[in-house]
């Protein structure tokens, strides 16, 4: 029976350093920027992202990195009661913060793992212009005290979902030794705050109350983790 | 081209890795919502307050809506049935809080009951069917709320 145990402890401690093999991990800041008429308003938000092989890749069905993040959806003031959100997933992808570095770097929307990647999010020293391509899903409320009127914003059209003469600007990212934004996006959604109860009450019908139509006629659930993530 | 309900299962069993956070493979436009001939009609991230905790446990399921009949012979899965399809191992916490499923301890286990409880709740007449691969299988086997 020791030498089970012995077996069994020596085989998870193999499981973990292989695990654990290589890793990266770094703060970035996404900053969005919003041309109004009165001037530029702009919001920031910095996240931070780690990530490590999978030992449980290939054969096992995972994939050969994960990602970790905590942070927050970027908040833009636009006055009046408005306010722009860049959330920290994408349409396409439910990864989409860990991945905009490394994707950035290599100007792709593919999967971005390799070691010219990584090392290259190091030369992210300073705001490097987003490329539309790579925007993050950008979201509004008509009422930010009701989540369930959660709505898309178009990047190319904000003036259909706020004022006329609005536009974005550019978002940028840069790396930085910043501290991760906390409690920021809890001031201006005060749902987010709702103990898990509340927010299942709240809901209701089975579903997600956040519900977005996307351009392709489905609709997406939103979870409140979309806009914080990590502990 | 029939295929066989076994078959069938299979590939929802491990397309359950290629879906929501973490994707095994990741494929244009939230990798679609058809497979074959079933639609997908609920993940984690629709159950409500839901997608915190399975992220943290490493836990991932997926409801699929058969629009047709599948299956061969008599051996076959109603239309309108619906398939559970549990991931299994894709990364280290799996190994905490799924591979002690078989040794009756919660943490996935827990997720998959409740993931099924709000399958069903919505769809009190209509037949689940559970699959997953791996310890995915593990937790469609052991599932306590599928067992009443």
């Amino acid at each position: 029976m020791r030498r089970l145990c012995a077996l069994v402890l020596i085989g998870l401690a193999a499981l973990s350093l292989s695990a654990c093999g290589n890793s990266h991990s770094w703060n970035q800041k996404l900053t969005v920027t919003v041309e109004t008429p009165a001037g530029e308003v702009s919001g920031s938000a910095v996240t931070a992202i780690s990530w490590s092989k999978n030992f449980f890749s290939g054969g096992w069905g995972g994939a050969s990195w994960h990602s970790a993040v905590k942070g927050e959806a970027v908040v833009v003031d636009l006055g009046g009661g408005k306010m722009l959100f860049a959330l920290l997933s994408h349409s396409d992808s439910n990864d989409y913060i860990a991945n905009l570095a490394t994707r950035l770097v290599m100007d792709t929307t593919d999967r971005a793992w390799s070691k010219a990647a990584f090392a290259g999010v190091r030369n992210l020293g300073k705001p490097t212009p987003v490329p539309p391509k790579l925007y993050p899903m950008l979201v509004t409320f008509v009422d930010i005290n009701d989540p369930k009127t959660v709505m898309k914003v178009d990047p190319g059209d904000l003036a259909a979902s706020f004022w006329p003469g609005y536009t974005l600007k550019g978002i940028t990212l840069e790396v930085t030794s910043e501290k991760v934004t906390e409690g920021e996006v809890e001031v201006v959604l005060e749902w987010m705050r709702w103990p898990n109860e509340q927010w299942i009450e709240f809901a209701a019908g089975g579903l997600e109350p956040m519900q977005l139509a996307l351009e392709s006629g489905r609709t997406r659930s939103l979870p409140r983790s979309e806009f914080k993530v990590g502990k | 081209m029939s295929i066989t309900k076994d078959v069938f299962l299979s590939i929802l069993a491990l397309d359950s890795y290629n879906r929501g956070y973490g994707p095994g493979i990741e494929l244009e436009d939230d990798n679609g919502t058809q497979i074959g001939a079933a639609t997908i009609s609920k993940t984690t991230i629709d159950i409500p307050g839901f997608q915190s905790k399975a992220e943290d446990a490493g836990f991932y399921a997926v409801a699929y809506k058969l629009n047709d009949t599948v299956g061969t012979g008599g051996d076959t899965l109603a239309k309108d049935t619906i398939v559970i399809s549990y991931r299994g191992t894709d990364e280290a916490k799996d190994v905490w809080n799924g591979w002690t499923t078989i040794g009756g301890f919660p943490g996935q286990s827990d997720l998959a009951a409740k993931f099924y409880q709000a399958v069903k709740a919505p769809n009190p007449d209509k037949t689940i069917g559970l699959t997953g691969h791996s310890p995915g299988g593990a937790l469609a086997s052991l599932n306590p709320a599928a067992a009443h």
